[in-house]
């Protein structure tokens, strides 16, 4: 069986355990990679830096926080939807404001979902659970070959 | 029998015609004597009066001349003889007057009226003489004189009336004479036609009854002759005898017949003779009763053509004079006040002679005194006046200055730019302003703002002198510059302050930002390793322990809330507004479908009322109705049946919203708390909720340029409103 990796891209440690106690809980995860920040989530899409000479594996979903050092999330998500090899990638934004202006930023460059985290964290788990079955199960992604991005 | 008839019917006839004859010869010798009188009425009376008037207006005309012609020239000596004039001829007047009194057939009150007014007249006649004489004021003779006219134009008016009446009653008269003399003409014709039907009446009478006695003769004879015939017999002897007796007695009678016939033709002839005779010499005397007659109607016709042209010259006259008098109304007025208007223009002399002193005076301290400096210059560009403040701010004296050219109050490198400057501003009326440097002994330069004018001679063209007022604007040039450099800074500050202000803003932009997410994540934190240790670590903790971390997690909530709602709160306040007409039922409808779970299990009524379209921000508004309806929900949570009314009108130009609930409402006392944020008028453990729902509306209302407001009672119910403008 193939492994569905999940991406969590967080600088803060206690928000990604959180986020990995969720996931847990609702049995999600296979395999959950985390990215401390913006450049750590592209150089393990690239792997590249310490990520380099790991599996080739494309996750299933990214869950990424917009408010991050040196790149921020938005920064990141508009890197991943004009580079071919990942713009099929399912991205949630998942993050603690909910300002309109990130939001529609997020929407307009192609997120496929926008969630602010919850203060309660029964809400937070339930939120988690509901994206990550819709995202990581069953939402389908069509396989990335070179013929498709031939324009 | 038949002789008396005779004899009586001529006595009659002859006494009849004496009769007639005597009355037609009174009638017509009172014709003509009413005739005479009516004539003589007729040319005399009217005439008179006619003569009379005319002299008196004559005269009166004579004086108005007079009197205009002293109004105009002034003139003492035509006084004095239109004084003595009218001494001399006041009685001829007053007799003129008394002649028309007692001749004049008219009204007599028009002539009692005119010499009323020829005395009133004379009297201030007289009385404007002794004003003269005394040399009295002017505007006082003048308005006597006007008086005296003014009365003049009453006789005369007077006068023109009785004239009028004179004038009709000659035609009048004339018109009588006329008639009157046909009348007699008339009468005379018929009395000679009637006396001449009666003497052939009685001739052809009297030969008449003659023939009569005759023809009765020859029968009776006849009779007898038939007789005589037959008296062949003897017998008849007597009876012829008889008969020739009676024959003989019959021309008898014959004879004695035509003796009175006879007589009474001689008679008759010699009556007939002398009715002739009187009958001739009636008609010679009507002849010439009529000659005169004529004789008097064409003198009365020329006197009253006479009369006529006199009085078509009478009104021509009156005519005239009414406008001479007129003209001396007019000429009086005007000459009394041409005479005030001199008294006036006197006085004014006098007291401006005085003023131009006073004034002339006033002037030179004015000019000497004044804070503005001022400097007069003759043709040469010589200094001819220099006041104080002249000196003052050159600290040059006037005797100094005097004669001397106006260059010296220049600095030298300026001089001729000044002197330039100066001659330019005098072209055209002088009334421009220009700066001119004035140089102070010690060196230090004033700046004038400096206004020349020429001061002309009488003619109006020829410059005789200059006069330059000036102002001294040293102090205002330099305060100008300060200002203009300070607007220049405050230019700056503005620019600097409108930059902090975006700055700052962008601040309160990433402040806001990082309180959503770094302020958030703590308190998220805490919720969420609280929640893993009661799970994960349950054996270690105790009931007590479990409950405190509940508290801990349930507070952190309580805070995040907060937090959001006070972000929320702050983007209303950022938020632009887009302005649309909306229907504010279907709005409402939407508003109340979201609170569909809060509804089960609840007797909840909802009484919507005829809702007025909105005008605004249809999101935000739908956001203020969300918060109404919620507020009200949950405030008669504890009614059994909760009754909530919602409705709305268009008073003056906004529209007003309401809703009403029978819920708990609040104390008016804490009313204006209301709308503030985490403001709460309940205990939290009563009604659930941070306090910031009012104060939303609140911001959003007003940004709309709208007012929210509420009323209530306790355990009342209340009703909230919200106002929002009509717009276009």
């Amino acid at each position: 069986m193939e492994i569905k990796t999940i991406l969590i891209v967080d600088d803060n440690p206690y928000d990604v355990e959180l986020t990995i106690a969720a996931l847990t809980e609702n049995n999600l995860a296979n395999e959950i990679v985390v990215a401390e920040d913006g450049l750590d989530a592209l150089d393990y899409l690239y792997r590249r830096g310490k990520f380099a000479g790991c599996k080739n594996n494309i996750p299933v979903v990214i869950l990424l926080d917009i408010k991050m050092p040196k790149l921020s999330g938005i920064e990141v998500l508009k890197h991943i939807r004009s580079t071919p090899k990942f713009m099929t990638i399912p991205v949630i934004m998942v993050t603690s404001s909910a300002d309109e202006k990130d939001l529609i930023e997020s929407y307009k460059l192609g997120a496929n979902s926008y969630v602010v985290k919850p203060i309660d964290i029964v809400q937070f788990i339930n939120a988690i659970k509901i994206l990550g079955q819709y995202w990581a199960v069953i939402n389908k992604v069509p396989v990335v070959t070179k013929d498709i991005f031939r324009f | 029998m038949f002789r008396l008839n005779i004899i009586t019917k001529i006595s009659i006839g002859l006494l009849s015609v004496y009769v007639v004859m005597l009355f037609l010869a009174i009638y017509l010798s009172l014709q003509l004597q009413l005739v005479s009188n009516q004539t003589r009425i007729l040319y005399e009376y009217p005439y008179q009066v006619s003569n009379s008037i005319k002299d008196i207006q004559t005269k009166i005309y004579e004086y108005a001349n007079l009197g205009i012609d002293i109004h105009f020239a002034n003139s003492q000596s035509q006084l004095n003889r239109l004084k003595a004039e009218t001494d001399k001829k006041d009685n001829y007047i007053l007799k003129g007057f008394k002649i028309v009194s007692r001749k004049y057939p008219g009204n007599k009150t028009s002539v009692d009226n005119a010499l009323a007014a020829y005395i009133d007249w004379k009297i201030t006649f007289n009385k404007l003489y002794d004003i003269q004489q005394e040399n009295k004021t002017d505007s006082k003779y003048t308005r006597i004189l006007l008086e005296s006219s003014k009365r003049l134009k009453k006789t005369d008016h007077f006068l023109t009336i009785i004239s009028d009446f004179a004038k009709n009653k000659a035609e009048s008269s004339y018109q009588k004479v006329i008639a009157t003399n046909y009348n007699s003409n008339f009468t005379s014709i018929i009395l000679i036609i009637f006396a001449s039907l009666l003497v052939i009446f009685f001739i052809f009478f009297i030969l008449k009854s003659n023939s009569q006695q005759i023809k009765n003769l020859v029968k009776e004879t006849n009779i007898l002759l038939k007789k005589k015939g037959k008296i062949q017999d003897i017998g008849d002897e007597t009876l012829l005898i008889q008969t020739l007796d009676e024959l003989k007695n019959a021309y008898l009678i014959i004879e004695e017949h035509d003796r009175v016939i006879n007589n009474f033709n001689r008679q008759l002839s010699e009556m007939n003779i002398e009715l002739d005779k009187k009958v001739k010499h009636r008609t010679n005397e009507l002849s010439k009763a009529n000659q005169e007659l004529m004789l008097q109607n064409v003198i009365n016709e020329k006197r009253a053509k006479e009369l006529l042209v006199a009085n078509e010259e009478l009104a021509l006259q009156n005519e005239e004079k009414e406008k001479w008098t007129d003209e001396l109304l007019n000429a009086n007025e005007e000459l009394s006040f041409q005479n005030e208007e001199k008294e006036k223009r006197a006085q004014e002399l006098l007291i401006s002679v005085e003023e131009h002193r006073k004034t002339n005076e006033y002037l030179e301290n004015l000019i000497n005194y004044s804070n503005a400096p001022i400097i007069v210059w003759n043709t040469n560009y010589e200094i001819i006046k220099f006041n104080r403040a002249f000196e003052n701010m050159t600290g040059r004296s006037e005797k100094e200055v005097l004669g001397k050219s106006l260059e010296i109050i220049f600095s030298k490198s300026q001089k001729e730019k000044s002197m330039e400057l100066i001659m330019k501003s005098l072209i055209g009326r002088g009334l421009e302003f220009v700066e001119i440097n004035v140089v102070h002994i010690d060196g230090s330069v004033h700046i004038l703002q400096w206004n020349s004018a020429n001061i002309l001679s009488t003619d109006g063209e020829t410059t005789v002198s200059t006069i330059a007022q000036c102002l001294d604007i040293t102090l205002r040039k330099s305060i100008e510059a300060e200002l203009l450099k300070m607007n220049e800074t405050l230019e700056q500050k503005v620019t600097d302050r409108t930059e902090q202000l975006k700055e700052s803003n962008t601040e309160l932009e990433s402040f806001c930002y990082s309180i959503s997410h770094d302020l958030r994540a703590p308190l998220r934190h805490i919720v969420g390793f609280i929640n893993l240790l009661i799970k994960n670590n349950s054996a270690v903790l105790d009931e007590t322990g479990t409950r405190y971390l509940n508290i801990i997690s349930e507070s952190s909530v309580e805070m995040g809330s907060m937090i959001d709602a006070l972000l929320n709160f702050s983007r209303l306040g950022r938020t632009a507004i887009s302005r649309t007409k909306f229907s504010s039922r279907e709005l409402v409808n939407t508003a109340l479908e979201t609170f569909q779970d809060e509804l089960t299990g609840r007797k909840v009524e909802i009484l919507i009322s005829e809702l007025p379209d909105a005008n605004g921000d249809k999101f935000l508004i739908y956001q203020v109705w969300i918060n109404l309806i919620s507020n009200a929900l949950k405030y008669s949570k504890k009614k059994d049946l909760a009754i909530i009314e919602i409705g709305g009108e268009i008073v003056n130009n906004e529209t007003i919203f309401q809703i009403k609930d029978n819920g708990v409402g609040f104390d008016m006392k804490y009313a204006d708390k209301l709308f503030g944020v985490f403001q709460r008028l309940h205990k939290a453990r009563d009604f659930e909720g941070i306090g910031i729902g009012l104060a939303n509306i609140n911001r959003i209302v007003t940004k709309h340029g709208g007012r929210c407001w509420a009323e209530s009672e306790v355990d009342k119910g209340a009703t909230f409103f919200f106002s929002l403008p009509l717009g276009d």
